[in-house]
């Protein structure tokens, strides 16, 4: 008798496919997230900034500005209205801070919605205002083309890139892989939902990439 | 285990990168999207890794400074925050939000929140929806609307995608949204026809949700039924080019079904053509390349009130034999996270595979076989308790498989086919396969059918190439009962010669039958499976190499030893096969029984020399 081993011609073995390691749960797991040590130790923190404990509202401060300078930048480009977007926020931040229930959320998704939504209305305002966008000359002055770091992007060729991205493409890179803020919590910003903010990252993704390698694909 | 759509993916390897995995990881996990992860994580990898823009260190204090002295007043005097000019103006387009979800529903800013993930079953799920529409009335630049409504649109078809996964009814409510959005979108899309990326946008993701709405006909209930056509009309439309005046489908030309023909097409006028002896309409609603008169054609077409089948798309059937088309139908024997294993064998699922039901172990699925760019996959996996639906009726459905010849006109539109004496209803998702040959008066053909309460639908067409007399026929199903001297074979009356060993109940059997007057009687029968043998997988397949018992099947190789049953004409490449069999101790896959169905090579017919070649306009393929 001829033995034959009936197989798909393209496809993985039996075999692979049993060696595959079980899945593992995905890292983003919303219920650990809510109830991992960090977020609970900023809860505390977040209380006693409730109570205008001013070592704790420095610890916030301390934390927040440079994250929030760093989002406002990418956003805008400009040094100097970053600067003032961050301050305005951490004012807000602690004007509001009674406001702020934790519901297993980072304490930086209610803090990124403020920025996010002042973000939003200085880009109204300057609309109204007929004001034209400071970050077209950071932008010019940046684009110019360098070779890109073997394990990171200079950040004045992805603040380009970022600049021809639709708002919410942009907010989604910012958010999740600058920030490293997860779905959830993207989400929460952004007022969208878990599954939205995956198929915009994907979409945010793909036009990053065709926007810095489209000379090399 | 449930499989996920490339967003999960993706979403799942940079939460793991996230982790400490490397990319080399996901991609070694998930082998069948790794020419699309590997960008796109590497990407995401570097933007992680970008240096973040420091602040300077006197405004970062200057601010520290106003900050603190503000926590000092608020801490001596503390009393309710007042908002500033700027916070209200942030403020107030939520506010509005807020205020008309809570007019229109009475619901919480929480409900809104939790309303977020619910799927078109829940009671919250129009909350969902209604915050999705109050949030575009604050968008007013029309492409970033657009952006939006695309986006939200591929939501519904997740949506509908995983009720569909969860062996759920997909409600209308989900299918109107998907309309809704296809349709703003695209009317946003004809209006700025120089955005030609949101069109291209617009289009892919069309032609992604038209073919999984195809797919999902068979699972539509009779009252989600209109919302379903105008989905698809609406999807299908949002595909056409939007520079010229095509009107478009009208959800009208679906009302009665959505099928698949293949077969010759041939040009009967300006826009009727007929394929494989049946007419269709074919015009600029059509979308797809170009097909030469006489040459093979696969097309999805609507069928109207008055029977007339109308073409939404087509394409070319590559000529020669190639991989893919088959069907595999057996227990599953495991689940991974690369795919199904049958009778020994994986078969791959990927993110463009359409499933019905969850898949588990143990389940009898059916899995419809398709190519991608990494070969063999599973293109549908259907369980095969929901390829019937039941219904509310009170007999269970038998599903069997009938050969004989087509009696009388099917050319124009019909509901009921006669074939071998039965009548059979031709339903709106009969599929119809006329490639060996047209469907006419004396083709022999072999129907996949469901009987239930009297009824035989006709599930799939397949005109065969035969020699076989016209008044033999065949079939094979399940042995009910005997009675009064006649069998029932999945609910069908077959009349045995006197003396003939009657087989156990729940036996599959082959028979094969000669027709006398109405009688259908049996000439010989062969037992296929045993009632409690669940190890045997069927295989429906075209033959593409013999070497001895040797054959190798258009996506593997099968041994059909001489200890196999054996019936039809004798084997040949290009021919298709019905064939069972089980995985034995060596890992070889060996029939138990098969059947031929083709005296010769069915192959797709060489176009006719012609010096101008015909060609059916259909030019509206995307970008």
């Amino acid at each position: 008798m001829r033995a034959a081993v009936w197989t798909l011609p393209l496809a993985k073995s039996l075999d692979k496919a049993r060696e595959a390691p079980a899945r593992e749960e995905p890292a983003g797991d919303i219920a650990a997230r809510a109830g991992s040590p960090d977020v609970l130790a900023e809860w505390d923190l977040v209380k006693r900034a409730q109570q205008f404990d001013a070592t704790a509202i420095e610890a916030l401060y301390q934390a927040y500005y440079p994250k929030v300078y760093n989002y406002s930048f990418l956003q805008m480009g400009d040094v100097q209205a970053a600067e003032d977007l961050a301050s305005d926020v951490m004012l807000k931040m602690i004007e509001s801070i009674n406001k702020y229930t934790f519901r297993g959320l980072p304490f930086g998704a209610w803090v990124f919605r403020i920025a996010r939504n002042r973000l939003i209305d200085l880009h109204r305002r300057r609309r109204r205002r007929g004001e034209v966008d400071l970050s077209e000359t950071l932008s010019s002055a940046l684009a110019s083309p360098q070779a890109l770091a073997e394990r990171a992007l200079e950040r004045g060729q992805l603040q380009v890139a970022l600049k021809h991205l639709t708002d919410e493409q942009r907010q989604v890179i910012v958010l999740k892989f600058i920030e490293g803020f997860d779905n959830r919590s993207v989400g929460k910003i952004m007022a969208r939902s878990e599954g939205a903010v995956k198929s915009l990252q994907h979409r945010a993704l793909g036009s990053l990439r065709r926007l810095l390698y489209s000379d090399r694909v | 285990m449930e499989f996920r759509s490339f967003n999960s993916v993706l979403d799942e390897c940079i939460a793991a990168l996230q982790q400490g995995d490397t990319v080399d990881d996901c991609l070694a996990k998930y082998p069948s999207h790794a020419d699309r992860l590997e960008p796109l994580l590497i990407l995401a990898d570097k933007v992680r890794n970008t240096p973040p823009a420091l602040p300077r260190p006197w405004p970062q204090a200057a601010a520290w400074q106003r900050v603190r002295q503000r926590a000092t007043d608020l801490r001596s005097s503390p009393q309710p925050v007042q908002l500033s000019f700027d916070y209200g103006a942030w403020l107030r387009p939520v506010a509005i939000t807020l205020a008309v979800l809570l007019a229109l529903f009475g619901a919480t800013g929480g409900t809104v929140l939790a309303a977020q993930n619910s799927l078109p079953d829940s009671p919250l799920y129009r909350v969902k929806l209604a915050t999705e529409d109050v949030r575009l009335w604050f968008v007013f630049d029309d492409v970033h609307k657009a952006e939006i409504l695309i986006d939200q649109s591929n939501e519904r078809m997740d949506e509908i995608l995983q009720m569909n996964r969860q062996d759920k009814p997909v409600p209308s409510n989900v299918l109107s949204a998907l309309r809704s959005r296809n349709q703003r979108a695209a009317d946003i899309v004809a209006e700025h026809p120089d955005e030609a990326a949101l069109k291209t946008s617009l289009v892919q993701q069309a032609e992604a949700q038209e073919a999984n709405l195809v797919l999902l006909f068979p699972q539509v209930s009779e009252s989600a039924r209109p919302p379903y056509n105008e989905a698809l009309a609406a999807t299908h439309n949002a595909r056409l080019p939007s520079d010229q005046a095509v009107a478009g489908i009208h959800p009208e030309e679906l009302s009665e079904g959505v099928q698949h023909i293949s077969g010759i097409a041939e040009k009967v006028n300006e826009s009727i053509w007929s394929v494989g002896g049946l007419e269709v309409r074919v015009d600029q609603t059509t979308i797809g390349q170009p097909i030469q008169n006489g040459a093979a054609a696969s097309f999805v077409v609507g069928k109207n009130s008055r029977g007339q089948l109308r073409a939404l798309t087509v394409s070319a059937t590559p000529a020669g034999l190639t991989l893919g088309g088959s069907v595999v139908s057996g227990q599953v024997e495991q689940v991974t996270d690369q795919g199904i294993v049958i009778a020994g064998q994986l078969i791959p699922i990927n993110s463009q595979t359409f499933l019905t039901g969850r898949v588990k172990k143990g389940q009898r699925v059916e899995v419809k076989l398709g190519t991608s760019e990494t070969g063999v996959v599973a293109s549908t996996v259907r369980s095969v308790a929901t390829a019937a639906p039941a219904d509310d009726a009170q007999e269970p459905p038998s599903q069997f498989t009938f050969e004989g010849v087509i009696e009388g006109d099917v050319k124009k539109p019909t509901d009921e086919w006669k074939i071998g004496g039965l009548s059979f209803t031709i339903t709106p998702d009969t599929a119809i396969d006329a490639s060996a040959g047209q469907a006419k008066s004396g083709a022999r053909v072999l129907v996949e059918a469901t009987r239930q309460n009297e009824q035989l639908s006709a599930h799939k067409i397949t005109v065969l190439a035969s020699d076989a007399p016209p008044d033999s026929a065949a079939l094979i199903g399940v042995f009910n009962r005997s009675r009064g001297g006649v069998w029932y074979v999945a609910g069908l009356q077959i009349v045995p010669p006197e003396r003939t060993a009657e087989p156990l109940e729940g036996t599959l059997l082959f028979v094969d039958l000669a027709r006398r007057g109405s009688d259908l009687e049996v000439k010989s029968y062969t037992r296929i499976q045993a009632p409690d043998d669940t190890s045997l997988v069927r295989l429906d397949v075209t033959i593409t190499k013999l070497d001895g018992a040797i054959w190798t099947v258009d996506f593997g190789t099968v041994r059909v030893s001489s200890t196999a049953d054996f019936s039809g004409p004798e084997e040949t490449v290009g021919a298709r096969a019905i064939v069972w069999g089980r995985r034995n101790q060596n890992g070889v896959l060996e029939a138990t029984f098969a059947r031929v169905l083709d005296k010769n090579a069915v192959v797709p017919t060489p176009a006719p020399a012609s010096p101008v070649p015909t060609t059916i306009p259909a030019g509206n393929a995307g970008p």
